[in-house]
């Protein structure tokens, strides 16, 4: 690639860094309405790009926004804003991954897509697309759309911090962006490279290009399918898959001289959002014994006071039972005991049952006067010996 | 709780000699009873059980055993004993084993012989035996053939005085 002392004056007031000469030389061919929007125009691309709610086409809008320039230098400026960027990174995961589902396909698909790079219009792509796949898949949406996310943020730290060399970027005329710019609070992040030489032939032009990975997160959708499906098991395999695919993508992204790439603190904020609040119930129980601990400990402490006092009541209630106990037994050895031992005098005179010593006198004499039985009843007078009692026997005439 | 201590041992003081009262009240009655006595008839009767279902025999029917021999129970448990004073024309009655009542009126005593109702009373009013004897004095008889469990009751009967 080729650059006139012109051309690397105009890269050089755009980057702010023109010294005197280079705005000597671009006096005498331009004017200072176009130096003007020569020298704007890295910035106002900068603004377009970071803007969340500014245009969708970025590339009309900072031409249109750009004042000075005649229209071919429009025109080629607009055609370098719209220029693809085709990634051969997405096809490198898909190769490593070796993932065959439909959607994964169709976001390869999409990443390939030779469409202009129209960022806006690309992320109403993203999401129309990821939108169809959900509709149509919706069995395969959660681990698809997780991976989906995951590749896209992971392409972005990766291919920003580590993976320059595998940017595949096709050239344009002109190189508007110098240096990397990120802008983190709208979650959005893109890179532009250019290197140049102070020579008018660079041999080996490296990278020169505008790449740009907008993520507008959504992780609502996520977060309803987490909170729907999300049970301990899932979650666990959620994890192992999650952290097998997660090597998968560490190994395909990291080169083997550099240190590992930190994925995991990209990602794992929105992934281990569910199963933290969870725990964070269980923290929130958790917490709660302390505090039951210390009314316990109140409540000992209560007790303790209290005991002094109960134990100071109990004593008043012993000794009161205790004399109640004393004057009772006292009463008892008073009143009953001679009462009963006076009753048991008499009982022994006049017993109320008492235990007969049957004596059978030696002569027993018995005339029966009259006698009446009942009905079916035999009677039978008996007399063993002479003298002996007279047993009357009754028995019942249908027994015998 | 002193001063309660000294009242309920003045009350038990009170009580003790109320008690005492009863008691010399009591001891007069019986002596009164007892003076009576002279004249009624002192009834004794026992209740026993006799089956062949065992061989066991009560001590205390030892001395009517050689009366019970002629029968083919083995086995004579003493069930209850009753003993009660008469006078003429008076009665007792006892209930026995087997939803029975013995009433025993004295009709009559003399000096050598009584003279005396007995009566068994099944259930309400199923009266099993009614009998008039006389006995001579001091002498006993014998009631046996109620029925109970697996053998037949024996009422020892004596009229002592």
């Amino acid at each position: 690639m080729a650059l006139s002392r012109k051309e690397l004056a105009l890269l050089r007031i755009g980057d702010g860094i023109a010294t005197t000469q280079d705005r000597e030389r671009l006096s005498q061919g331009h004017t200072s309405g176009e130096l003007d929007a020569w020298t704007r125009l890295p910035s106002l691309v900068r603004e377009f790009l970071t803007d969340p709610h500014g245009a969708v086409d970025v590339a009309e809008a900072v031409v249109e926004d750009i004042h000075g320039l005649d229209d071919s230098l429009s025109q080629s400026i607009r055609a370098a804003l719209q220029d693809d960027i085709p990634i051969d990174l997405t096809t490198e995961i898909m190769g490593v991954l070796n993932l065959t589902d439909s959607s994964m396909q169709n976001l390869s698909e999409w990443m390939n897509d030779p469409e202009p790079v129209d960022f806006g219009a690309s992320t109403d792509s993203i999401m129309a697309k990821i939108m169809a796949f959900s509709d149509r898949e919706s069995d395969s949406f959660d681990l698809d759309s997780l991976i989906g996310d995951l590749i896209e943020e992971d392409v972005q730290h990766a291919a920003v911090k580590h993976q320059e060399p595998q940017l595949h970027v096709v050239t344009q005329e002109l190189n508007i962006v110098k240096n990397p710019v990120d802008s983190e609070s709208h979650g959005a992040e893109y890179l532009s490279v250019v290197e140049f030489t102070e020579d008018i032939e660079i041999e080996t032009p490296e990278l020169v290009s505008i790449y740009l990975l907008e993520e507008e997160e959504d992780s609502d959708e996520i977060c309803f399918l987490d909170e729907i499906h999300v049970d301990e098991h899932i979650l666990e395999q959620q994890s192992q898959d999650i952290s097998v695919y997660l090597h998968t993508i560490q190994q395909a992204l990291q080169p083997e001289d550099q240190a590992p790439i930190d994925i995991w603190s990209s990602v794992r904020p929105k992934l281990t959002q569910p199963p933290l609040r969870f725990v964070r119930d269980e923290i929130e129980v958790v917490d709660k014994y302390p505090e039951v601990v210390e009314e316990t400990s109140t409540q000992v402490e209560f007790l303790n006071s209290k005991s002094i006092d109960a134990d100071s009541t109990i004593s008043k209630v012993s000794m009161t039972v205790l004399g109640a106990f004393l004057t009772l037994a006292a009463l008892w050895l008073v009143m009953v005991l001679p009462s009963m031992v006076t009753r048991t005098s008499g009982q022994i005179s006049t017993p109320a049952r008492p235990i007969v010593t049957f004596e059978v006198a030696e002569i027993n004499e018995l005339e029966v006067e009259d006698l009446e039985v009942a009905e079916n009843v035999n009677v039978q007078i008996l007399q063993g010996e002479e003298n002996a009692p007279t047993i009357i026997f009754i028995d019942d005439v249908e027994e015998i | 709780m002193i001063r309660k201590l000294i009242g309920m041992l003045g009350m038990g003081i009170v009580f003790m000699s109320s008690a005492i009262a009863e008691e010399a009240t009591h001891s007069i009655l019986v002596a009164e009873n007892t003076e009576e006595a002279s004249t009624a008839v002192n009834l004794e009767m026992i209740v026993v059980y006799a089956t062949d279902s065992n061989t066991a025999v009560d001590p205390q029917v030892r001395p009517l055993m050689k009366y019970f021999r002629n029968y083919k129970f083995t086995g004579f448990s003493l069930l209850d004993s009753q003993v009660a004073k008469l006078t003429d024309n008076t009665a007792r009655t006892f209930p026995i084993e087997g939803n029975r009542k013995v009433t025993i009126t004295l009709l009559s005593h003399t000096e050598t012989k009584v003279r005396c109702k007995v009566t068994i009373v099944e259930g309400k009013n199923k009266k099993i035996l009614d009998t008039t004897i006389n006995i001579n004095r001091n002498g006993t008889f014998i009631v046996a053939g109620p029925k109970y469990k697996d053998g037949v009751l024996f009422l020892p009967i004596s009229m002592k005085y």
